[in-house]
């Protein structure tokens, strides 16, 4: 028994468009794969604010001011992904103070972002964070020389919620791209200071998290000497 | 008759669109995979092993130069004199470590992707510390000179080891009730 003609005619066009959908739905997935390391978040997750709260961590909130020869300003997070025009390790007790490459850095809005402002959600204790131009060699070549940045030294109170980690400025060289722009190749170590915005910190942190309750500024200090930890001890059981 | 004519060459004309249909989703799913395909990445990796010979990172101490240290009799400050500043202190277990790395070997890579490639040779490291655990007397407790393993965490290798200084003293400490 033959169908009648309309009747094929829409089976073959529902078989194509099934067909296309088929074809749609891979590159979505394709394109998911490839964006989904360099993806920038955004404000902290429910998980996260639920932990602040609790005081277990807290939001640490950073400015980082840099500029390149001859005074030419330097946006640290142009590009919100992966490998912007600045890179962070951070350290705790788990690494020996040693800083591993943050992969994604966070930003409370656009426009903060713009202004060099990012932000990271940490437990209470010692942090030693570094800063290091953008990644343009091997990741084991980048990961040494992260290793041997200078680190400053963060130290997070008890019960705090809300901290404001002070101002990074620097100098750097760069070296200007194919299609515009400039990237950064070194920093100026011997040049690098932290300065307090601490009144720009304060408006940035209440507006966004008004529950937390007051913002201490605890500054980045240039980590000298050995490398303090604190942990507490394992239980004897363990 | 004529309208019978027109069916079998409409069923026809129908019949190789859908055919060419089939065939445009077959090229595309083709060259779809295609270009999937030349997108994919690739990697290979040689270690080979070396002696251990060359220091990557601080201070190597040897096994000669920790005949000083006796537990419940030399004090922090000794330690300090003798072997320098720590890398790592943990207050909370008032620990001291020396960190320092050797080459056990050399990797090889080479790095496939898109359009470009890239390979290279990095040193393999073996982690070495040295730990020493004081007192609440700031005298040695106990030390030892270790090895980390690659796939352990710093912390936990400390935590591990603290852990078995407790096992340790509570063994010696039922030997003596015995």
């Amino acid at each position: 028994m033959k169908q009648p003609l309309r009747t094929q005619s829409r089976e073959r066009v529902a078989g194509q468009r099934r067909g296309l959908g088929i074809l749609r739905l891979l590159i979505v997935c394709v394109f998911v794969s490839y964006i989904i390391g360099c993806a920038s978040t955004g404000l902290p997750t429910l998980k996260e604010r639920t932990a602040v709260g609790a005081s277990e961590k807290a939001i640490v909130l950073l400015r980082v001011d840099c500029v390149v020869e001859n005074q030419q300003p330097y946006e640290a997070f142009k590009h919100s992904v992966m490998d912007d025009n600045i890179s962070f390790g951070l350290g705790s007790f788990e690494t020996g103070g040693e800083p591993k490459r943050l992969a994604l850095l966070r930003f409370l809005s656009p426009e903060s972002r713009k202004e060099g402002w990012t932000y990271f959600v940490l437990p209470h204790g010692i942090h030693y964070l570094a800063v290091y131009p953008p990644r343009r060699t091997d990741v084991l070549t980048y990961e040494r020389g992260l290793k041997n940045a200078p680190r400053w030294r963060l130290d997070i109170p008890l019960n705090a919620r809300l901290i404001y980690a002070g101002t990074l400025r620097f100098t750097g060289e760069s070296i200007p791209l194919l299609f515009g722009g400039r990237i950064m190749t070194s920093i100026r170590i011997d040049e690098m200071r932290v300065t307090n915005d601490e009144e720009w910190a304060r408006k940035l942190l209440t507006e966004e998290f008004p529950g937390f309750g007051e913002v201490q500024s605890v500054l980045l200090r240039l980590q000298q000497g050995p490398t303090i930890l604190r942990s507490p001890l394992p239980s004897p059981t363990e | 008759m004529a309208n019978q004519l027109m069916s079998t060459q409409f069923r026809r004309i129908t019949k190789s669109r859908a055919h060419e249909g089939q065939a445009m989703c077959a090229r595309m799913i083709i060259s779809f995979l295609f270009c999937a395909l030349i997108s994919q990445t690739g990697c290979v990796f040689l270690p080979i092993p070396t002696q251990e010979r060359k220091v990557l990172a601080g201070n190597p101490v040897t096994e000669d130069q920790l005949i000083f240290l006796a537990p419940n009799v030399t004090t922090k400050s000794e330690v300090m004199v003798r072997l320098g500043s720590p890398d790592v202190i943990w207050e909370e277990a008032h620990l001291f470590a020396y960190n320092w790395e050797m080459r056990q070997g050399i990797l090889l890579w080479a790095v496939g992707a898109y359009y470009s490639g890239a390979a290279g040779m990095s040193d393999i490291p073996k982690h070495y510390m040295l730990l020493i655990q004081f007192d609440d007397q700031d005298r040695v407790q106990r030390f030892e000179r270790a090895v980390r393993p690659p796939y352990k965490s710093y912390g936990d290798f400390l935590k591990e080891w603290i852990g078995d200084s407790y096992k340790k003293s509570s063994e010696r400490l039922n030997q003596r009730q015995d």
